[in-house]
């Protein structure tokens, strides 16, 4: 016997994700048939719910208490107790023998047609299950081939497939209450070290891999004393950190680094009462490595490498560089880093960016005959012009005129967005000067040392002609 | 060098490298735009150089003539390697190499390439000349070096010395001082690199240099259109159109001065800019067409043998009056033809006459339409049917001395096969390469553009959608329609900051109307020429096999001084063409459209009833209101009716004038005595264009030609200042005939308005006599003339349904589609007692291909079908999805009953006639067995196929019927899907549509229906006419533009309505203005509608 549970149609989708659960609690053996439908084999249950119709009656309180509103159907067949649940309302038991009959009355747009089929019905003029059903079986095979057969059986409540049981999925949990707060990172990384390898246990004897770990600190309300000065509201109770990995992960000794390497970058603000690890399973990662080509790192271990940079440089500062497609000068992006491609893709970067940005000037015949050196970012400075030609620019903090110069190149772009941009540049000759001493504006020394420059020396200048701002951009060598 | 005001020197300057929007999708300015800003930066010439084509060369030619400017002519050259060679014409050989040279290219490419054909020579450019053709017509080119996509650039990829030996090679094909080292500077520093190595490999082989702009727009702003136009070209949107998209917006005419300034290292090169200007001799005005002469017999001319044709003609035209030379005839025929011996035009007239006389031997119908009916020669050589003298038509309207334009003679063909078969025979004659279709430029306008530019800006699909919705394709334009409020009915805010996207929409939108997309091809025009056309003209193939198009337009054609003729398909003509052989089949007589009895009285009754679903021109609802008024009793009202529902006499406020005092409720007046000859006939109101003419010639003394230039001077092209240089002229000549004060201004007031509207008169009795033929043919012979019809569908202004639904109230039977007797098209079927019904044809079935029919066809005149497998089985061609449509609509109800083909032919019609008795499958049984029989049952079990004689399903009842009809056929034989409800209409008080003529003017009725015809015309001021069909007729609702907005939804949507309102009944012209609507919810929700035509 089974019975079906429906939910009535426009009901809100967290019921659908509660009604397995709902199920479960009357028969092991269930089946989510769609997603506002499960089925359940009732076989046996007389004894604790007694008859059907007891079994049904039971099932629609319960259900009511839940705020659960469902159509159920009780029948010999799955086919039978499905489609009574979806079209007859409230509670209803068929007695065997009786499916076909009591299903006939059905609409016809209830059974699971695909849409080619429902049409070939509808044009055959049949709106009922009955209709359907009682076609000859030899005419629908023929037409329909054994898809019409199995629905021509489901019409005439006949039974369908057997059920398949809905197993729960295991959950990866691990926990650990401490005897007493701890505060440092090198004991709870003991603990972290043991939960890691039960839930990697767990894991590997299901073939499974982590495909994201999720761990959750419960913190001593007893603040420390640096964590209470700085903030008391703003401290939880719970801490959760999650590390997304790029491919699923069963080493041990590697997710308890990285897990680390997390917890050092965002240390918890008091001391640490209970631990909890959640991973989410992934299927193992596969790779078969290419015979002439060297083994590329392994990713757990590029993985621990790349979180350590992150954590010196920041996060959005570690991946591969690209270069967008468009005129804006230096539009660059930062992707995630992909290990296939990476030498390759930064001598490419590197080679594009030299060409986009033109720092390498060529003669004629194609030769170099000019390398420049930009600055990231550029230096704001200041240029006075004359008929509408660049006449001085200021250089460390000196005003140097403008021997000669060349342009204006012009780019512009994104004129249909709401941040248009037009850019001038300048490739402009200065007087010579003495070496002065440079007070303000370089990032660094490495760039007050390049952009000293010698006397006459040649400068890539730009203007943003949005703002009207000076830049120095390069200096020729 | 020029001297200047302040006393310095200035360097002139000349562009020579322009690319228009005729370069489709890679320029961004119109021609005119160009030669316009040209002018105003005082620049003495101009080069265009579109790619591969020359399009947009006669505008340009114009425009420059109206701003004195110098119009250099040329082309960009699209080469194998993908590079893009600049070619300026010098003289008329390099013009007619040119031409010869982008056909070559554009005739070896197909019009549409595979995509299997770009991946399999990814490396070859599918429209692209070769080294060796450039070398085949270089005399008389001058070629440039081209800017960064020219072929010395794409050599500098590869090198320097590649570069140099391209430019050698260049040099060698045009000769040294042929060939320009072309350097651009739109302040990109990469461009400069190139410059050098341009100027490097000049000096080498001593070419000179020239300064261009390559420009591609007129004025900076313009960059936005040409960014949206690359990335419509290369289907990509803005955000990611990156470096394809322009660095800068430096490709604009600039001014001499600051392309000196630009070039002060190069002055040279910006001064042989000028040198080489003045070297262009070429001009389109030197173009050196001529018309072909047509081969005469030995010892006559074209002259003498037009003569004899003509009066050979005019002989069987007007009989023995065509021989006395005294006659009206005769003079007038004398009087045309000394013009056309003048004027040279014996060769065009006969051409044409030759094209008619081919149609005849060919049993094509034709007849000659426009001003062309203006002529007696015309007339006599039967390329016209309407009489010029017995009318009192104008001539000049035709052909006048003065205006020095070639005449325009348009032909109306039956479309379709037939007319293809006189288009394929004016190519036979005059050669692939002497004769072509003109083109048409397919501008951007409406909703394709506003969605093209929409995807472009990266609005998702619904956005687009929305954003299409706001173009407007009714005609009337609500004054209160801003764009603001346009926009915020659809939910986007034009002022939105956020989004600067949707006002970046706009404005693109506005700026990309009327720019060209791309060329398509005229429903007609063809031109042909002495010698080669490709010499005056490039030619390209069109999308339709075997055909080739001119790459310039209708109207440039005609300012070329091309010559042209329309080769019009008339649906109408196809219809009383098919119409004569179905009577000819089925009744067994003859008829000649010629010989139509003139004043027959069921034809004049029709009209008067306003009887005219499906006649030609007088059968749409604005006709039909007018014709009980006009109440036409002869040949001439006919005319009348075809010219007077035109924007001309509605806007001029002529129409109700003329009813009025056609009803005798106004008195005949005229503007002055003089004018009474002209407008007799009209009763004192002018309606057609010859009139006003003529109103010229008499009041103010106009010639003829003078009449007809004032004519051309306020048609669409029309120049103030010229219109009023001709104002002038008018009253200065009537005031010197004695009309002056009111009747003066009266005259030039229905001139100007009218004179760009008005319909030829000459025009409007071509038409008008076809519109007889076809009243004739329905009044007589009802069964062929609406087989004819429903053969030659879309045409006209109903659905085939209510074709039927008409026929069917005028008596005619209709019997269904029917594998088993059906052909492709409808045929006529006699019963036992020899009447008349109309077999629907094959056609009409939804989705069954003609190929598959005419298996069917074949396969039956073979054998009968003996079951539906066997129909299966024999023919192959027959698709799982046609069989189920055909077992829908009922078609295959007959199989296996009839053993067709096995009987006499008398026994087969006494069998048809008694076919009530046969048993018939019905629809469901033939889909139960169409069902199995589309399965693959293998080998094993073929030769076993056999009809199953049980079939579990009931047949359909009545309503599913109409309903698989009107999904399979788009119509139904049964009753008419109101007639269902009529009960229910009855109770609620539902006139019924034939019985509102009894109805007193002024009662609230309510009427129902389906809705057939939705329109808004623009001289209608708002107001929506809407037809509803019911079981009884069509009836007639005026909605005012206040109901039209309360109901708008409804009214757009609904197909079947119910309308209150009061009825007008006025002259028996009945309509109901209505006050409410409503659904007629009982069939609003069924598939029993048919559908309408809206929005005309």
């Amino acid at each position: 016997m089974f019975a079906c549970l429906v939910l009535k149609s426009g009901v809100a989708p967290q019921s659908c994700d509660s009604l397995c659960a709902f199920a479960v609690a009357f028969s092991p053996r269930i089946e989510q048939i769609a997603a506002d439908a499960v089925l359940l084999d009732i076989e046996g249950l007389e004894h604790l719910f007694g008859s059907p119709h007891s079994l049904a009656e039971t099932v629609a309180v319960r259900a009511a208490e839940n705020g659960l509103p469902l159509q159920i159907a009780i029948a010999s067949t799955s086919n039978a107790a499905l489609y009574a649940a979806r079209g007859f309302p409230g509670i209803t038991v068929i007695e065997p023998g009786d499916e076909a009959r009591t299903l006939s009355a059905l609409p016809l747009t209830l059974l699971s047609t695909p849409p080619e089929m429902q049409q070939t019905l509808s044009l055959w003029g049949l709106r009922t299950f009955g209709d359907f059903a009682a076609l000859p079986v030899s005419g629908i095979a023929e037409r329909f081939g054994t898809e019409g057969i199995h629905l021509h059986r489901a019409a005439r409540g006949e039974p369908g497939q057997a059920l398949l049981p809905l197993l729960p999925d295991p959950e990866f949990e691990v926990a650990q209450e401490l005897d007493y707060p701890l505060e440092l990172l090198e004991p709870l990384s003991f603990i972290l070290g043991s939960l890691i390898n039960r839930l990697c246990a767990g894991l590997q004897a299901r073939g499974k891999a982590v495909g994201r770990l999720h761990l959750q600190l419960k913190l001593d309300s007893i603040l420390s004393t640096e964590a209470a000065e700085k903030s008391y509201d703003n401290i939880s109770l719970l801490f959760e950190r999650s590390i997304s990995l790029p491919v699923p992960l069963i080493d041990t000794s590697a997710l308890l680094k990285l897990l680390r390497l997390d917890l050092e970058a965002h240390p918890p603000q008091a001391p640490i009462l209970a631990v909890r690890l959640r991973a989410e399973p992934a299927p193992p990662r596969v790779t078969q490595n290419d015979l002439f080509q060297p083994a590329a790192p392994e990713p757990a271990r590029l993985e621990v490498c790349l979180a350590r940079i992150t954590k010196l440089v920041g996060a959005g500062n570690v991946g591969s560089p690209e270069l967008i497609d468009t005129h804006r000068p230096d539009a660059v992006d930062v992707r995630p880093f992909r290990i296939a491609d990476g030498k390759r893709l930064v001598r490419n970067f590197v080679k594009k960016l030299f060409r986009r940005a033109g720092t390498v000037a060529t003669n004629a015949d194609g030769s170099a005959l000019l390398a420049c050196r930009i600055f990231r970012p550029p230096v704001r400075t200041d240029v006075e012009c004359s008929a509408g030609r660049p006449a001085t620019v200021r250089i460390r903090m000196e005003r140097r005129k403008v021997v000669s110069c060349a342009g204006p190149w012009l780019t512009s772009g994104d004129w249909w967005t709401a941040d248009p941009w037009q850019r001038e540049e300048w490739d402009v000759e200065l007087a010579s000067q003495r070496e002065a001493k440079w007070t303000d504006g370089m990032p660094n020394a490495f760039a007050r040392q390049r952009f000293a420059g010698s006397p006459g020396t040649l400068y890539r200048i730009y203007r943003e002609l949005q703002t009207k701002v000076w830049y120095v951009d390069a200096a020729y060598d | 060098m020029t001297d200047t005001s302040d006393g310095s020197f200035a360097m002139q300057y000349i562009e020579l490298h322009t690319r228009s929007a005729f370069s489709f999708l890679r320029g961004a300015s119109l021609p005119e735009e160009l030669a316009g800003y040209c002018a105003e930066l005082g620049m003495p010439a101009l080069a265009l150089l579109d790619r591969d084509g020359l399009s947009g060369a006669p505008r340009f030619h114009q425009a420059a003539q109206k701003h004195g400017l110098r119009a250099h002519i040329g082309a960009e050259i699209t080469l194998q390697d993908g590079s893009v060679l600049p070619l300026l014409v010098e003289n008329r050989i390099g013009y007619q190499n040119l031409c010869r040279l982008i056909t070559d290219i554009k005739l070896r490419s197909p019009k549409y390439p595979k995509a299997s054909d770009a991946t399999s020579s990814a490396l070859r450019v599918p429209t692209a000349a070769s080294y060796d053709a450039l070398a085949a017509y270089s005399e008389g080119l001058v070629a440039l070096t081209g800017g960064s996509n020219g072929p010395l650039a794409y050599g500098l990829e590869q090198g320097f010395e590649e570069a140099r030996e391209t430019a050698k090679r260049l040099a060698h094909i045009f000769g040294v001082h042929n060939l320009y080292a072309e350097l651009q500077r739109h302040s990109r520093r990469d461009q400069e690199a190139q410059n050098q190595a341009v100027v490097a490999i000049a000096e080498r082989l001593s070419l000179p240099l020239l300064a261009t702009n390559g420009v591609c727009y007129a004025q900076p702003a313009e960059r936005q259109i040409l960014d949206v136009f690359t990335c419509i070209r290369n289907k990509v949107r803005l955000n990611t159109a990156g470096r394809l998209l322009c660095r800068n917006s430096e490709r604009h005419l600039k001014p001499a001065a600051e392309i000196a300034r630009l070039f002060t290292d190069f002055p040279q090169a910006v001064s042989n800019t000028v040198d080489l200007s003045s070297r262009l001799e070429f001009t389109l005005a030197d173009l050196g067409y001529q018309f072909p002469d047509y081969p005469v017999p030995p010892g006559e001319d074209m002259n003498s043998f037009l003569r004899g044709r003509t009066l050979e003609g005019a002989r069987a035209r007007y009989g023995e009056a065509a021989c006395d030379e005294s006659s009206r005839p005769r003079r007038q025929i004398e009087r045309e033809l000394a013009l056309i011996a003048h004027l040279k035009l014996a060769g065009y007239f006969l051409i044409v006459w030759d094209i008619v006389r081919y149609c005849r031997e060919q049993g094509i119908l034709v007849q000659g339409r426009g001003s062309a009916a203006n002529s007696a020669v015309c007339y006599s050589l039967g390329i016209t049917a309407v009489d010029p003298v017995g009318m009192e038509l104008l001539f000049e309207r035709f052909l006048s001395e003065e205006r020095g334009e070639w005449p325009d003679i348009d032909l109306d063909l039956p479309s379709g096969d037939r007319r293809e078969r006189v288009i394929q025979y004016v190519y036979e004659r005059y050669g692939q390469r002497g004769a072509a279709m003109t083109a048409n430029v397919i501008t951007y306008r409406g909703r394709s553009a506003a969605r093209e530019i929409g995807k472009v800006l990266g609005f998702d699909e619904p956005a687009v959608a929305r954003l299409a919705g706001l173009v407007r394709t009714w005609e009337w334009r609500d004054p209160q329609d801003t764009p603001e409020r346009q926009f915020h009915e659809a939910g986007l805010d034009l002022n939105d900051l956020s989004d600067p996207r949707i006002r970046t929409f706009y404005e693109l939108y506005l700026a990309v109307q009327d720019l060209p997309r791309h060329l398509g091809q005229h429903s007609g025009g063809m031109v042909m020429c002495r010698g080669r056309l490709d010499s005056i003209v490039p030619l390209e193939p069109a999308s339709m096999p075997g055909r080739v198009v001119v790459q310039w337009d209708k109207d440039d054609c005609a300012d070329m001084g091309l010559i042209k003729v329309d080769l019009l398909g008339l649906g109408m003509m196809a219809v009383l063409e098919d119409s004569i052989t179905l009577i000819r089949e089925s009744y067994g007589e003859e008829v000649n459209l010629a010989h139509l009895p003139p004043d027959d009285p069921a034809v004049y009754s029709a009209l008067q009833q306003a009887d005219t679903i499906g006649l030609f021109q007088v059968e749409s609802r604005a006709q039909q209101s007018c014709l009980p008024r006009l109440c036409p009793k002869t040949f001439y009202d006919i005319v009348v009716q075809v010219g007077i529902i035109r924007p001309g006499p509605i806007v001029g406020n002529m129409v109700h004038p003329y009813l009025k005092r056609r009803q005798g409720k106004e008195p005949v007046t005229y503007p002055h005595p003089a004018l009474e000859a002209v407008l007799r006939r009209t009763l004192g109101v002018p309606l057609f264009q010859e009139q006003l003419l003529r109103v010229a010639m008499i009041a103010s003394g106009f010639s003829g030609g003078e009449a007809e230039e004032l004519r051309r001077a306020f048609t669409h092209k029309r120049s103030e200042k010229r219109m009023r240089e001709i104002e002038v002229r008018l009253r200065r000549g009537m005031e010197s005939n004695g009309i002056a004060g009111q009747p003066q201004d009266e005259i030039v007031q229905a001139i100007t308005s009218f004179a760009e509207y008005g319909f030829p008169e000459s025009h409007a009795a071509s038409f008008a006599l076809i519109a007889y033929a076809s009243a004739y043919l329905k009044c007589h012979y009802l069964a062929a003339f609406t087989a004819a019809l429903l053969n030659n569908q879309p045409m006209g202004f109903y659905h085939p349904a209510t074709i039927i639904k008409d026929a069917q109230r005028h008596g005619l039977h209709f019997r269904p589609v029917d594998v088993t007797r059906s052909d492709w098209l409808c045929t006529i079927e006699k019963d036992g007692a020899g009447c008349c019904s109309v077999r629907l044809g094959m056609l009409y079935i939804k989705g069954l291909r003609e190929t598959t029919a005419r298996a069917i066809l074949r396969a039956r005149a073979e054998r009968p079908f003996e079951h539906i497998d066997d129909l299966a089985c024999r023919v192959p061609e027959l698709h799982k999805d046609e069989l189920l449509r055909l077992a829908e609509a009922g078609a295959l109800n007959s199989v296996g009953s009839l053993p067709c083909g096995t009987l006499s032919k008398n026994d087969e019609q006494i069998l048809r006639s008694a076919q009530d008795c046969r048993t018939f499958m019905h629809r469901r049984k033939a889909l139960w067995q169409a069902e199995s029989a589309t399965r693959p049952a293998g080998p094993l079990f073929e030769p076993s196929l056999a009809a199953d004689p049980d079939c579990p399903l009931l047949p359909m009842n009545y309503p599913e019927r109409m309903e698989a009809d009107l999904r399979g056929t788009g119509v139904t034989l049964g009753k008419h899907a109101v007639a269902m409800r009529r009960a229910e209409l009855d109770r609620e008080g539902v006139t019924r549509a034939s019985d509102l003529r009894h109805v007193r003017n002024g009662a609230f009725v309510k009427i129902a229906g389906n809705v057939i015809v939705r329109q808004r015309p623009g001289t209608a001021k708002g107001f929506v006419f809407l037809s509803l069909e019911d079981e009884t007729g069509v009836a007639n609702a005026i909605i005012t533009p206040g109901v039209f907005d309360h109901y708008r939804v409804m009214l757009v949507d609904e197909p079947f309505l119910i309308i209150e309102g009061v009825l007008q009944n006025l002259e028996n012209v009945i309509s109901v203005k209505a006050a409410r609507l409503s659904p007629l919810s009982s069939l609003s929700d069924s598939n029993l509608a048919t559908d309408s035509h809206d929005f005309h």
